[in-house]
């Protein structure tokens, strides 16, 4: 029974490392895929797996966020019982505080959970491109009898030190969590998903919560503990398309990856849809001038020029003689006439002027923002800092 | 006084009119544009001149108007105090002597009679325009006119077609006429007191009239106090299959689709999820508006492509109107074809229509 279940989504991350993509705006709410935003794969995983309870946990900067979810209508989860609940940091007459790890997000809305009186708590990131039946997951944690369930992902054993390992026994029982190691002896590395039996892991929770050394952290604290104290942990192996879009660099991989021929079941799936917070705007108009090959368009685009290799968000507008390649652009940007544009990310509403040419080198893509517009051009594309 | 305003948008004077278009739908709900339906017009444009609350008679064929129109708030219908009301041929009244559309206003009197509005807007869908009554509903109240009808100025070449002009005498209206000379159109639209509304209704019931507009409006006009008001912007109407055709290649103009789908006042239509469009290496898209779901393998101009439709590698589709989930299979050609939803096209199968005379495919064929 999902009714038993109970998921908590983390999405208060400030997301660093993406830079400009998350000055003003949550990780999970940067826009995705032509009509997406990033926390859309989690929240239609939860949609496709029916699992109807979830507390989304907010902090960094989450107006956007906030809008976005609503109450959860795209994803079938505006319901009367349990649905999408909004998690933010409150103040009570105990005072009030910011969550300040994963576990302590999950210990400062220990009451949110208890009101369902779950079973098993399900806590996933809400900054994860992936498409996952959780009940599979369920069903794997409750034949196990486990304590909790980490889903994870074979890495290449080169990159396995950038991870947490779990390191298996044959039946994939965990005998230790390796937190970015020096020298890993698995490459099966936790994608974040954890699936807890609630009733064990809340005393824990709420000792590490007393803990002043402790981090809160579910990798680094909780999940050492449970082994240290000899709980039924296993790692759940997950095949399949994950990508933690952490770097500038691997976002706009995984944009790209959309475009691939055995990757675009990640948006064109009927089985497993990916659902947006969908805007009523108009198809797109391909215009006289226009050659796209290998793209995505989105509604409200007016298309001309050439594009290729690139993911064009909704209302964009791209004028004649113009070349863009390996690129993002998102909603409502306007690309003037002979514009030249190669692996960048334009953000939203940002007008390229006629005639400008930006191309990134060969590392980074560079983000264009409404701040780096005009020295950009002046340079013709240089390094992101 | 109160600021309310009750719709009605009345299908049943124009069932079937789109032959194969119409043999399994209602007039409202053909497809047109890649993700709309004619009836989005008519609704969005009510929301923005104030309606709140519309009844659509339905006409037979209501399965898809129904499914369409399920959700209110899409359309702009926003707020406790709107409503979208589909309404059927629901006849139960064993006393019932009323015909025509007459059935709908008799059998489904609690719309006007429960509505706390003084005005009525009455449309059709075979009449659409970016441009809403918000100012012609102005007109109306500030005249006291009974009935208000509104209309529109075509200067220059005056097209040849089966609409209504207006006669009219400073700002009064004096009658209707099929005189193609006449260049002032009318668009099937009119604004009327609902006291006046409910008085014609009970006449053309009592009298044994089938169709309240010609019947109890055009044959009486001298019993009531009736004006008009232009309005201004892009129009299309809609009257046969070639007119539905035409219209939509008119709107494959860049500029004209600009003006028609970009206003602030933007058409509303129902939200389903589908993928943006995949543009496959090798394709290519030539003034064409396509709608999202779409993957192109193939060659698209001058068309409309709407959702869920699959152009597999060679095919060429051209001055086409393709309905969602329509599949061309490699090699295909069509021009001037309409394909109605889910038909498909067999690999290197080619059809051709004429641009005056468009091969309409039937729903849910394989050619």
């Amino acid at each position: 029974m999902t009714n038993k279940t109970v998921a908590m989504l983390l999405a208060g991350g400030q997301g660093t490392r993406l830079g400009e993509l998350t000055k003003d705006l949550a990780k999970p709410a940067v826009p995705f895929g032509g009509k997406y935003r990033i926390i859309d794969f989690t929240m239609s995983n939860l949609a496709n797996s029916g699992i109807s309870t979830v507390g989304l946990l907010v902090q960094y900067s989450p107006l956007v966020l906030n809008k976005h979810i609503g109450i959860g209508k795209p994803w079938g989860l505006d319901r009367q019982y349990g649905g999408v609940s909004v998690l933010s940091p409150y103040s009570s007459r105990e005072g009030s505080a910011w969550f300040s790890g994963t576990a302590d997000a999950i210990v400062k809305n220990l009451h949110f959970v208890e009101q369902y009186d779950p079973d098993e708590l399900i806590i996933l990131s809400g900054d994860h491109i992936y498409q996952m039946d959780y009940t599979k997951m369920l069903d794997f944690h409750r034949k196990n009898n486990a304590d909790a369930t980490i889903s994870a992902i074979e890495v290449p054993y080169e990159d396995a030190n950038r991870f947490g390992i779990l390191n298996t026994n044959e039946d994939f029982s965990i005998y230790e969590f390796d937190e970015k190691p020096e020298r890993p002896k698995n490459n099966l590395a936790s994608m974040g998903v954890y699936i807890f039996n609630w009733r064990q892991i809340r005393p824990y929770l709420l000792e590490d919560e007393k803990d002043e050394e402790s981090d809160h952290d579910f990798g680094k604290d909780i999940i050492p503990k449970l082994l240290a104290d000899d709980k039924r942990l296993y790692a759940y192996r997950f095949d399949g398309y994950w990508k933690d879009v952490g770097t500038i660099q691997s976002y706009w991989e995984a944009n790209m990856d959309l475009l691939k021929e055995d990757l675009q079941t990640l948006l064109m799936s009927q089985e497993w849809p990916t659902y947006p917070n969908e805007e009523n705007r108009p198809p797109e108009y391909i215009g006289e001038t226009a050659e796209i090959n290998n793209s995505l368009i989105s509604p409200g685009a007016f298309i001309e020029g050439s594009i290729d290799n690139s993911v064009l968000f909704v209302g964009v507008e791209t004028k004649e003689g113009t070349k863009i390649r390996d690129s993002i652009i998102f909603p409502d940007v306007v690309v003037g006439s002979n514009v030249t544009l190669e692996r960048v990310i334009v953000m939203a509403e940002v007008e390229i002027p006629d005639g400008a040419s930006i191309i990134a080198s060969d590392d980074d893509p560079i983000v264009i923002s409404p701040n780096n517009l005009n020295d950009y051009i002046s340079e013709g594309g240089s390094q992101n800092e | 006084m109160n600021n309310e305003l009750l719709g009605i948008i009345n299908l049943e004077p124009e069932q079937d009119y789109l032959d194969e278009l119409t043999y399994f739908r209602s007039s409202g709900s053909v497809p047109f544009m890649g993700r709309y339906r004619l009836i989005d017009f008519t609704l969005t444009n009510m929301a923005h001149s104030g309606v709140n609350v519309v009844g659509v008679f339905a006409g037979n064929k209501f399965r898809s108007l129904l499914d369409h129109l399920s959700r209110k708030e899409e359309f702009g219908f926003e707020g406790k105090h709107t409503r979208i009301f589909v309404l059927p041929p629901d006849w139960n009244d064993p006393s019932d002597i009323s015909q025509g559309d007459l059935k709908y206003f008799h059998n489904h009197a609690d719309l006007l009679r429960r509505s706390k509005a003084d005005h009525v807007i009455v449309s059709g869908t075979q009449f659409i325009s970016n441009d809403n009554y918000a100012q012609a509903v102005e007109s109306h109240r500030k005249s006291g006119r009974d009935i208000t009808f509104v209309g529109e100025e075509v200067s220059g070449d005056i097209p040849e077609s089966p609409v209504l002009r207006m006669i009219t005498e400073g700002e009064d209206l004096k009658g209707f006429t099929h005189d193609q000379s006449n260049g002032h159109l009318y668009t099937g639209v009119y604004i009327i007191k609902k006291s006046v509304l409910e008085n014609i209704v009970q006449f053309c019931i009592d009298n044994y009239k089938q169709n309240l507009f010609h019947h109890g409006i055009r044959e009486q006009l001298e019993n009531y106090d009736t004006g008009f008001h232009n309005i201004d912007g892009n129009t299309l109407y809609f009257y046969s299959v070639q007119s539905y055709f035409n219209n939509s290649m008119k709107l494959l103009d860049k500029a004209r689709y600009r003006d028609f789908f970009y206003g602030q006042k933007r058409v509303k239509t129902k939200i389903s999820t589908n993928p943006p469009t995949l543009y496959k290496n090798g394709s290519s898209a030539r003034q064409s508006v396509v709608a999202n779901g779409v993957t192109l393998e193939g060659s698209v101009e001058n068309s409309v492509l709407s959702r869920n439709v699959w152009v597999g590698k060679g095919a060429t589709v051209k001055n086409s109107i393709i309905f969602a989930n329509c599949c061309i299979e490699p090699g295909a050609h069509l021009e001037n074809v309409i394909l109605d939803k889910d038909v498909r096209i067999t690999e290197g199968r080619q059809l051709m229509g004429s641009e005056e005379k468009p091969y309409v495919v039937a729903k849910r064929s394989t050619i």
